[in-house]
């Protein structure tokens, strides 16, 4: 690692997303702010956690973070270096260190590929980075597959093959595929069964501590942010509500969103 | 003794499956009082939902098939009536809400004309539920303005004309609790009433329900897989493993004391906020094939304190205290360590 620790990986200074109201029969709609000047730092090695609801604006901003979407206005910054101003070469570089999750494990793999096909697929995209010929992209797929708990054998199988929470294995070995610092971990759990899920979060979590890799936590799950989130934002109308350590905002929340919110999840115990 | 409410008994039910036939259901017992609120709990596939659909005969036969059931509402056996009593009963006696409150609702009708006409056909079996009026439509409205107000919905008359896109998914899911209650339910259903919602929301629609079960003396089935909406929400809980209800009790000692090692396994992955880094525990193992599901305990397999004689027989619910049931040859008798 070139940069010291404490240099944000992620830094997202400002940002607003303005969608264009709709325009129908009668006119046009009012514009929607989808993100309202949204300003927060990620540490590298760190679990950082973003919280919301429906409509918050969470998606608007991991998308940012991917360059699906251009913001309105403001900068996100990847290792100091702002996303937008970086050359179609340099930004696909930078695409492989950065790497998704998808929520539902059924949606995101492709049924007519096989396992090895979908894992070396990004090796193959990126291959002017990583330079891996077609053997040795193969060995690494078999490797990731042991990594994330599956193994080789899985390679010519086809997704239907597999549990909701092996394919969100398979998921996560494609995202590393291509050498990532940062995953962006888009509610990877929350289409899984409690127990499928538990072992899915002990799985990042041992690949964290192996790997070194900085998470960026979607979730609206408080329960499963609190366990393995270091620091986490929530996220309200687009702006960020209440930001800071896991443990502070969630042992004395300054806000009333906040309040609500934590009070608002269920927890296991009978009142 | 009081004839219950709902009384499931030796529920076994198959499915027919290009691959054989599935033993989806084995047995499943359960026995619902007015005013109680069952979470029936357990992962995808343990058949939560298809005892659900059993009590409402909504499951299509074939390809299901009923090896055995016995189901009665207050007395009266589900399974020996005709296709349009049971019909009758779905409207009037049983309420169903699901879990998606978008596809279950047409969405190029106005909420009003919906609601009334789920009133209208409720008050062909019962027309004392319409209040008086001019006539049976203004009174099918009143009603239907009514239970607007009463499941919590602003300006009931103005969203009356709204189609259901104009509803937030939590709006949209009172209008089908209203819907489901206005013909006075005795039994309502709830599969993963919130599941889809916001947990500001969730906590909403769960309150909500309680408050309708202490005014109406419903008796209510909640399907849910979070064991902390039961723990929230409900006074009794049935816990299902691959088609079979392996615990059942009142929460509190369901909760604090379970006594099924798989109601322990499901408990140890909920994180909590003393569960340390690291620290939450998976279930190893996979639901078992339902085609040839294993002999005996069908948790067995992947179970910790499985012996020989577990996978000899299905063990029967044994009581473990007042009301509290388990289907385990070597229940766990230690508090739980969360509580």
């Amino acid at each position: 690692m070139s940069e010291s620790t404490s240099d944000p990986i992620l830094r997202i200074e400002n940002v607003t997303k303005t969608y264009a109201g709709r325009s129908g029969l009668f006119g046009r709609a009012a514009p929607v702010q989808a993100l309202k000047g949204v300003s927060l730092d990620v540490t590298r090695g760190q679990s950082f956690g973003l919280v919301g609801e429906s409509g918050s604006g969470k998606t608007t901003l991991t998308r940012s973070i991917l360059r699906l979407e251009e913001p309105t206005s403001g900068r996100i910054l990847f290792e100091g270096q702002d996303m937008a101003k970086l050359s179609a070469k340099a930004l696909r570089a930078l695409r492989a260190r950065v790497q998704i999750v998808f929520q539902d494990p059924y949606a995101s793999l492709n049924p007519r590929m096989s396992v090895g096909q979908i894992v070396t697929e990004p090796m193959a995209i990126h291959h002017d980075l990583l330079r891996l010929s077609a053997a040795q992209q193969r060995e690494r797929a078999a490797e990731l597959l042991t990594l994330v708990g599956l193994g080789p054998q899985h390679l010519g199988r086809h997704p239907h093959e597999f549990s909701g929470g092996q394919r969100q294995r398979i998921g996560i070995a494609r995202a590393l595929a291509s050498g990532p610092d940062l995953l962006l971990l888009d509610e990877p759990t929350s289409a899984l069964d409690v127990s499928v899920q538990a072992q899915v979060l002990n799985l990042l979590i041992e690949l964290q501590d192996r790997l070194g890799l900085t998470y960026f936590f979607i979730s609206h799950d408080l329960a499963v942010v609190r366990y393995l989130c270091d620091r986490v934002a929530l996220i309200h109308h687009g702006s960020l509500v209440e930001e800071g350590p896991t443990d502070r905002i969630f042992d004395a929340p300054q806000t009333d969103y906040a309040r609500m919110l934590i009070g608002a999840a269920p927890e296991l115990r009978v009142p | 003794m009081t004839v219950p409410l709902l009384d499931i008994r030796n529920l076994h039910l198959a499915m027919r499956s290009f691959e054989g036939e599935a033993h989806v259901l084995n047995g499943v017992e359960l026995c619902v009082n007015r005013g109680e609120i069952w979470g029936l709990v357990g992962e995808s596939g343990c058949g939560k939902s298809l005892t659900g659909l059993s009590i409402s005969r909504l499951l299509p036969e074939p390809p299901a098939r009923y090896i055995s059931a016995e189901i009665t509402l207050e007395g009266r056996d589900l399974r020996a009536l005709s296709p349009r009593e049971m019909q009758a009963l779905r409207g009037k006696r049983i309420g169903m809400i699901f879990q998606d409150p978008t596809t279950n609702l047409n969405p190029t009708a106005r909420i009003g004309t919906q609601l009334v006409d789920v009133a209208l056909a409720a008050a062909r079996h019962d027309p004392t539920i319409l209040p008086p009026a001019r006539s049976r439509r203004a009174g099918a409205r009143a009603l239907a303005l009514d239970m607007m107000r009463q499941v919590g919905i602003p300006d009931p008359e103005a969203r009356m004309m709204s189609y259901p896109h104009e509803f937030s998914g939590g709006m949209r899911q009172r209008v089908l609790i209203a819907m489901a209650l206005i013909g006075r339910p005795d039994l309502l259903i709830a599969d993963e009433p919130t599941t889809a919602l916001d947990v500001s929301v969730q906590a909403q629609i769960l309150t909500l329900l309680k408050a309708m079960v202490a005014e109406h003396d419903l008796g209510v089935i909640l399907i849910t897989h979070n064991l902390g909406v039961v723990a929230q929400t409900c006074s009794h809980v049935a816990v299902m493993y691959a088609g079979n209800v392996v615990e059942r009790g009142p929460v509190r000692q369901v909760i604090e004391r379970p006594a099924h090692p798989y109601t322990r396994a499901l408990m140890a992955a909920i994180p909590t906020r003393d569960t340390p880094r690291g620290g939450l525990q998976g279930l190893e193992g996979t639901v078992p094939d339902l085609i040839q599901p294993p002999p005996g305990c069908r948790f067995a397999p992947r179970c910790t304190r499985a012996t020989e004689a577990c996978r000899a027989a299905v063990p029967p619910l044994t009581s473990q205290g007042p009301g509290h049931e388990v289907a385990c040859l070597h229940p766990v008798t230690e508090d739980a360590p969360h509580v």
